[in-house]
């Protein structure tokens, strides 16, 4: 109900300001009664914030993925769509000797160390991931959680990890595995279990690649039904046109 | 000189006299029992005007620089304002545009417009949509993504195969020896100048037609329709609601179905180090790199591209038969129609990798091309001639 106001807000600025002389989509995002305070905070006993699982993606993003992986792509400062304190953000990107407006660099000095520190793969930029890996969302979400128990048999080379659905290398997989039970407090009292993890950062990405999916199917509808009205309307004025004249 | 104003003319009128016998000839205009593939030249004229103005918005935006170029589509993409939208209005329409001015040309070859008294309006929509094609080609490279990279290296290296200067030549477009920096500079100049002369052009275009008239498609059918209606009401009312159900299918694309339309090497940035898979061109430019592919010699590709687009500025002079509707004349109606299925086929073998079975499919699909137009639709206007028809000779006005 919450994304639905959202939406409409984001609908009908993008509809108005065609220009880009309007007020920034980032300034009108952060609905009013998302409560930022309890983000940082452990849960308390008040009435739990609701988190979209890409704002918990985010979560995730900040505190595992970003310590290997880029997003070259987007700045710090965008991500203000799920993590509405700007304080937050400005905190992380302090964090990384970045700023609001740099982008989400690799931690990385160089690719030679990235490699270095992943068993010779460099972790990829996750910027369109979700979009440009073979099997798309649904692969990432299995993968995250596909990492199980080297069976008998299996021998691994140093810093590989035993993962039957990654595409790569034949299980000789070089991602350490990112995610373990509990290991995020998610403010709005969320387990986070390993299934409910991969859900959430697979959702976290496809919004990086594609941020604008929900307002653009809002708009489209939004767009084809005043079209289905105009169109009826020159539709009755045609025919009746076509017997008087 | 009366000095007073005549109280019904407004002050507009007044000063600029020549406007109301415009709008009286654009409302009096008489125009023939058309069809609704009558009303594909409105959808185009909206569909290049949204892609006017959507291109002006991008270009505030865009950085037309090596180091620059893919980052700024990404910052219009997620920080500017409604650029998603504005950006997904001109991707998404550059399809549509194609998509309308195929079928525009597909009707104006199947009912004869491209006949007398119509030449110039056949010519100067021939050399719009050679326009719109560089348009396409030039706006392509912009972004610098893979794609952009590699297929503005595959075109323009096709340059190349001209003997003697091809080298010099190439070098002299692209102001280095590589496709870099300058090229993209050029490339955005191109594309945003174009955009105005295209507008200028389809001006051009709208007064030939006005000169003329359209054509009438019941004119060769054993019961000619001769009565006309005047374009205003029931043609404007007509046009918009194509528009209307254009503009429906134009939204359908670009908010439910982007995945259509983005190529997923395009999100990559540009790499010279480094070739896609496979490098397909979009679809409505697919035609003629297929027939590229299709000959072994890169100079005979080149030549053969480009006679395919030239012999449809002949036609009206190859095809001078008194008839002009396809639907009434067996002959040419059979080899429009195994043109159409040709020029699917060239789109389908362009967007599929070089198979054997899609370069024979290619080379078939440019015999059926070349033989339609310079040898069936000849002897068919031959035959027409022979066997004079009173009933369809001449057109009237």
């Amino acid at each position: 109900m919450r994304s639905c106001f959202r939406q409409t807000g984001i609908a009908f600025l993008a509809a108005l300001s065609l220009t880009s002389i309007s007020i920034t989509t980032r300034a009108e995002s952060p609905a009013p009664e998302q409560a930022p305070a309890t983000q940082t905070t452990a849960p308390t006993a008040d009435p739990l914030p609701i988190m979209r699982p890409e704002e918990r993606g985010l979560m995730i993003f900040q505190q595992v993925c970003s310590s290997c992986h880029s997003m070259e792509r987007a700045h710090y400062g965008d991500m203000i769509a799920l993590q509405p304190s700007a304080t937050a953000l400005q905190h992380w990107a302090q964090q990384r000797h970045a700023g609001l407006e740099s982008p989400i660099a690799s931690p990385y000095p160089s690719v030679a160390v990235g490699k270095a520190n992943n068993g010779g793969d460099y972790p990829p930029d996750l910027s369109h991931i979700a979009r440009t890996i073979r099997g798309g969302p649904d692969y990432i979400r299995q993968m995250l959680a596909g990492y199980r128990p080297v069976p008998p048999g299996v021998t691994l080379a140093p810093n590989t990890y035993y993962n039957p659905i990654a595409l790569t290398h034949h299980h000789k997989f070089k991602m350490r595995p990112p995610l373990h039970e509990g290991m995020i407090a998610f403010p709005d009292g969320t387990k986070a279990t390993i299934p409910q993890m991969a859900n959430d950062v697979t959702a976290f990405l496809q919004w990086a690649d594609d941020s604008h999916r929900h307002t653009r199917q809002f708009i489209g509808t939004a767009v084809l039904l005043y079209l289905a009205l105009l169109g009826g309307v020159l539709l009755a004025l045609w025919r009746l046109l076509k017997r008087t004249t | 000189m009366k000095d007073s104003i005549p109280p019904t003319r407004n002050w507009l009128d007044t000063r600029l006299p020549f406007l109301r016998p415009f709008w009286q000839h654009m409302a009096h205009f008489p125009m023939p029992p058309v069809n609704l593939l009558w009303t594909i030249g409105a959808c185009l004229i909206v569909a290049f005007g949204l892609m006017f103005v959507s291109g002006l918005f991008l270009s505030l935006h865009y950085q037309p620089d090596l180091s620059l170029a893919f980052d700024s589509v990404e910052a219009i993409e997620r920080r500017v304002p409604s650029g998603w939208l504005i950006r997904s209005i001109h991707t998404g329409g550059v399809s549509m545009l194609f998509a309308a001015l195929y079928l525009h040309v597909g009707r104006g070859l199947w009912y004869g417009s491209y006949k007398a008294p119509r030449e110039i309006v056949w010519l100067s929509g021939l050399l719009l949509m050679l326009l719109f094609m560089t348009t396409a080609f030039a706006g392509y490279v912009l972004p610098w993504g893979q794609m952009s990279y590699w297929g503005a290296t595959v075109i323009t290296h096709a340059v190349e195969a001209i003997p003697g200067i091809g080298h010099g030549l190439l070098v002299y477009l692209l102001g280095e020896d590589t496709l870099g920096g300058i090229a993209l500079h050029r490339f955005f100049i191109l594309h945003f100048t174009l955009g105005f002369i295209i507008a200028a052009i389809i001006g051009l275009h709208i007064l030939c037609l006005h000169g003329t008239g359209s054509s009438n498609p019941t004119l060769d059918s054993p019961h000619p329709d001769r009565s006309t209606r005047p374009f205003a009401p029931f043609y404007v009312v007509k046009d918009c609601l194509a528009v209307c159900v254009f503009l429906a299918l134009f939204a359908v694309l670009i908010f439910f179905l982007p995945e259509l339309l983005g190529k997923l090497d395009n999100i990559i940035p540009a790499n010279p180090l480094k070739t896609p898979a496979d490098i397909t061109p979009e679809w409505y430019l697919a035609p003629w790199f297929a027939m590229l592919r299709a000959i072994p010699s890169r100079l005979g590709g080149l030549i053969a591209a480009a006679s395919s687009l030239l012999v449809l500025f002949l036609l009206p002079w190859l095809d001078r038969s008194p008839r002009h509707n396809a639907t009434y004349r067996p002959l040419v109606r059979l080899g429009m129609g195994l043109f159409f299925i040709a020029f699917i086929t060239l789109i389908l073998a362009g967007m599929h990798g070089a198979t054997p079975l899609w370069v024979w499919l290619s080379r078939g699909s440019m015999l059926v091309w070349f033989l339609t137009f310079l040898v069936l639709l000849p002897l068919a206007a031959y035959r027409e001639r022979q066997t004079r028809d009173a009933s369809t000779q001449g057109e009237t006005p």
